[in-house]
């Protein structure tokens, strides 16, 4: 049907490895999460094993980590690089990669109506810097010390003494080195993005008539353009204070182990400024693509269209721009100055309007639809119920008299994981079973994917519900030890029960996984729009071609979501349709 | 029924579609190389890509001396000793010479003075050469006074500073003679060559105006 436009000289080595193609590499880097979330995953469950069974030997886990489970025991040290590749692995190679370098680098230029993004030879090489990335950080379990162990933040001075624990020498080096090589990455996928989403459009796609997912991905790479050179600005002083002997962040007076540590002059607090200017738009990078897909999904699947197009463009652009000016919101109890504790509280708990119109418009696009229940759809709605969820605790961590209570309690993970951990990555699972006959010209399993999202759904409740009852009495975060405190004696139980949680809701997991890898093979053979979607990537063939249209692009005559129409004979009008003529006008 | 536009190549008009009359009158939808040469769906943007992406790189480059800059005010580097390199006065010079020569490279390939516009074009290329040797000499003075990488917060910064922006220029050059190859095949057109030579003297100039920058902030700023 298609004519392949290729070289057929093209090797293997340039057609799927060291592909110029945007759908191989967003295949790529959506591979590359997959590896990286199960490798997360597996982390947060040793952590859970040593919060439920402080106490237990593990000799099968002693033969993989000998340092870190001297006798069987699981050393806190080990607890703590757990917290910290955890995090790390999670927020970069997952939740930033797979939204935005994973579907945003498949479906961008499909849906904009382009042959490939604007720079592919770019676009390969973020895929690859990305991978070295990973493959840096991932160095640092092999090496002598481990893994580093100051949490994904790395605040010093911790992170600044290289002798200050094990895993802070090279370890903890190899990570400066990840992260620097991960924001190059990153900043040339920006660049891409924001270039092809302005220049590539093909005829009759205006701005308006984007589907909320490019919109998702464009106001997502114009925070990630802006905020990543702050985080190497970081890496690089911290780097060069650990390697060269400077203070830009020691204060000094500092002693370990009995020895004084020489520098001082520099300032832990410009690290956390440094890092948190780019650690808050971090977090709207790695929830936005989702929210867009979900406006995207919600309205294929209730058959209408997404209510308050126009304002949810808006506030998507609002909490891409509110989302830097929040960042002190991590330091209200550094020892701000009050007067900015204000400011900030201020500003964060105005990211809740925009958030709260998305979600408004979401329930406004569902009211009256024809609601078909699929995975991709149940997956979408239940983003809406933890995004509200953990939405509304961010409200309260916002208010600074509140989050000098909750700042360092299970609160604050409890909100994030409710967040990124489970809305953030609901988007990825809505937009795989969505998405996935499109790219593997097969259907996923339909009994397979509800059965993923009810387990998954109430496991990750029954996981991180527990989190903020363990923050409101007041237990600690990133600690091994716990039962040497009293008053959370009582709360053995519980840790239990979400260890018991995680374990189950983990195990979901791998029927996502089974499902993804069968369907390929042997999934029922998909239609070029088998949802009866309008937007640009169902009108063309399924896989779509080399160059995504066949030879010819499409022009565009319609918005995004012409669902349900009066007067159409369909429920649907793909985007391509031209308006009907209606005689005598 | 999905409407589309027969591919047809650059400068040609687009055969109109039947039923949605006036298509004719727009410019070609794509088909064509976008002038870049290339066969095959990976082609290159329409030129005004180039232009773009340039101003999101400065947006770019601009926020991590941005965030440098807040650093080293936070350090309260500035007053902390630091000798100022003689050499640097020859460096600016050669920076700022290397951005008129852009420029005339520019004029010279408005009016289509092939020869004369790879001449300026190495020009430049050799005084950015140039600048980055005077630099190298430049650090090496400051070793030469005892003012290593780690001396004090000043002096780290300095080197920071002026090595990050080395790096940036030198990619600069590394554009600018990708420029000149891709010239020399003949495998752009004249619109995405002049378009390519605007993006990089764009980025070129910023790096001028960012070297002023941080000589200021570096050794005038008290």
């Amino acid at each position: 049907m298609s004519h392949e436009v290729r070289p057929a000289s093209e090797s293997i080595i340039r057609r799927y490895i060291f592909s110029l193609d945007h759908k191989v590499i967003g295949i790529q880097y959506f591979c590359l999460a997959l590896v990286a979330a199960f490798l997360g995953m597996g982390l947060s469950l040793l952590m859970r094993l040593r919060l439920a069974w402080p106490d237990e030997k593990w000799p099968m886990l002693e033969m993989v980590f000998p340092t870190g489970f001297r006798g069987g025991l699981m050393q806190p040290e080990f607890y703590l690089a757990m917290v910290t590749m955890h995090g790390t692995i999670m927020v970069f190679m997952v939740l930033t990669t797979a939204p935005q370098g994973g579907f945003g680098n498949y479906f961008l230029p499909i849906q904009i109506g382009a042959a490939d993004m604007a720079f592919p030879v770019l676009n390969m090489l973020s895929f690859w810097t990305t991978l070295l990335s990973f493959l840096v950080l991932v160095l640092a379990f092999f090496v002598e010390g481990g893994a580093p162990i100051g949490g994904w933040t790395f605040y010093p001075p911790l992170s600044a003494i290289p002798s200050a624990g094990p895993g802070q020498g090279l370890g903890a080096d190899l990570w400066l080195v990840s992260i620097g090589i991960f924001c190059i990455g990153s900043l040339l996928g920006a660049l891409n993005f924001i270039t092809t989403t302005l220049n590539m459009r093909t005829r009759g796609m205006t701005l308006t008539r984007l589907p909320l997912t490019c919109w998702g991905w464009f106001t997502t790479a114009f925070i990630a353009l802006l905020s990543f050179p702050v985080l190497l600005a970081a890496g690089i002083l911290l780097l060069a204070e650990r390697s060269l002997g400077m203070s830009f962040f020691n204060p000094g007076g500092l002693v370990v182990s009995g020895k004084l540590i020489p520098g001082g002059g520099g300032s832990p607090i410009l690290w956390q400024h440094l890092f948190w200017f780019f650690g808050h738009p971090e977090v709207y990078i790695a929830i936005l693509p989702g929210m867009g897909v979900t406006s995207h999904i919600l309205a294929t699947f209730a058959r209408k269209p997404v209510f308050g197009y126009r304002v949810m463009v808006v506030a998507i652009l609002a909490i891409g721009l509110l989302g830097f000016l929040v960042w002190g919101h991590h330091m209200f109890i550094s020892g701000m100055n009050p007067t900015s504790s204000i400011a900030f509280s201020v500003l964060t708990l105005t990211i809740g309007v925009p958030s709260a119109i998305k979600t408004f418009n979401w329930l406004g696009t569902l009211w009256g639809g024809r609601i078909r229940f699929t995975s991709a759809m149940l997956f979408s709605i239940g983003f809406v119920s933890v995004f509200v969820a953990g939405g509304i605790t961010g409200l309260v961590l916002g208010q600074t008299s509140l989050d000098i209570l909750f700042h360092d309690t299970y609160f604050v993970p409890g909100h994030f994981h409710l967040i990124m951990g489970v809305a953030a990555i609901f988007g990825i699972f809505a937009a795989t079973y969505y998405w996935f006959p499109k790219a593997a010209g097969r259907m996923m399993n339909e009994t397979l994917g509800q059965l993923h999202f009810w387990l998954t759904f109430f496991g990750v409740y029954a996981i991180f519900i527990p989190f903020h009852i363990l923050g409101i009495v007041g237990h600690p975060r990133r600690i091994a030890e716990v039962t040497g405190y009293d008053f959370l004696r009582p709360f053995g139980s519980m840790h239990v029960f979400i260890t018991i949680a995680a374990l189950v809701t983990a195990a979901a997991q791998l029927i996502f996984l089974v499902n993804l890898v069968w369907s390929i093979f042997r999934g029922a053979r998909a239609s070029d729009n088998p949802w009866e979607a309008t937007t640009l990537e169902w009108v063309t063939a399924t896989p779509p071609p080399h160059d995504n249209f066949g030879g010819k692009l499409p022009v565009v005559h319609r918005g995004p979501y012409e669902y349900s129409v009066p007067g159409e004979s369909n429920d649907y009008s793909p985007q391509t349709e031209p308006e009907r003529v209606i005689a005598g006008s | 029924m999905a409407s589309t536009v027969t591919p047809s190549r650059p400068g040609v008009r687009g055969r109109a579609d039947p039923g949605s009359g006036g298509i004719d009158k727009l410019p070609p939808v794509d088909g064509g190389d976008y002038g870049s040469g290339r066969r095959g769906p990976e082609r290159t943007p329409p030129p005004e890509g180039y232009r773009i992406g340039v101003w999101l790189v400065l947006a770019s480059v601009s926020m991590m001396f941005l965030a440098l800059t807040s650093a080293y005010i936070v350090n309260q580097a500035h007053v902390l000793p630091l000798d100022f390199p003689r050499v640097f006065i020859v460096s600016t010079a050669l920076i700022l010479a290397s951005s008129l020569t852009f420029e005339m490279t520019r004029r010279e390939l408005r009016r289509r003075r092939e020869a004369v516009f790879l001449r300026w074009l190495m020009v430049t290329l050799g005084l950015g050469f140039a600048f980055l040797a005077a630099q190298i000499i430049a650090w090496r003075h400051l070793v030469a006074g005892g003012f290593y990488v780690n001396t004090n917060r000043h002096s780290g910064y300095a080197y920071i500073f002026t090595g990050l922006h080395a790096i940036h220029l030198f990619g600069g050059m590394l554009a600018l003679s990708y420029v000149v190859w891709k010239s020399r095949r003949g495998s752009w057109t004249a619109v995405r060559r002049r378009v390519s030579v605007d993006a990089t003297a764009v980025y070129w100039h910023f790096l001028d105006g960012l070297w002023i920058y941080l000589l200021v902030i570096l050794f005038f700023w008290r």
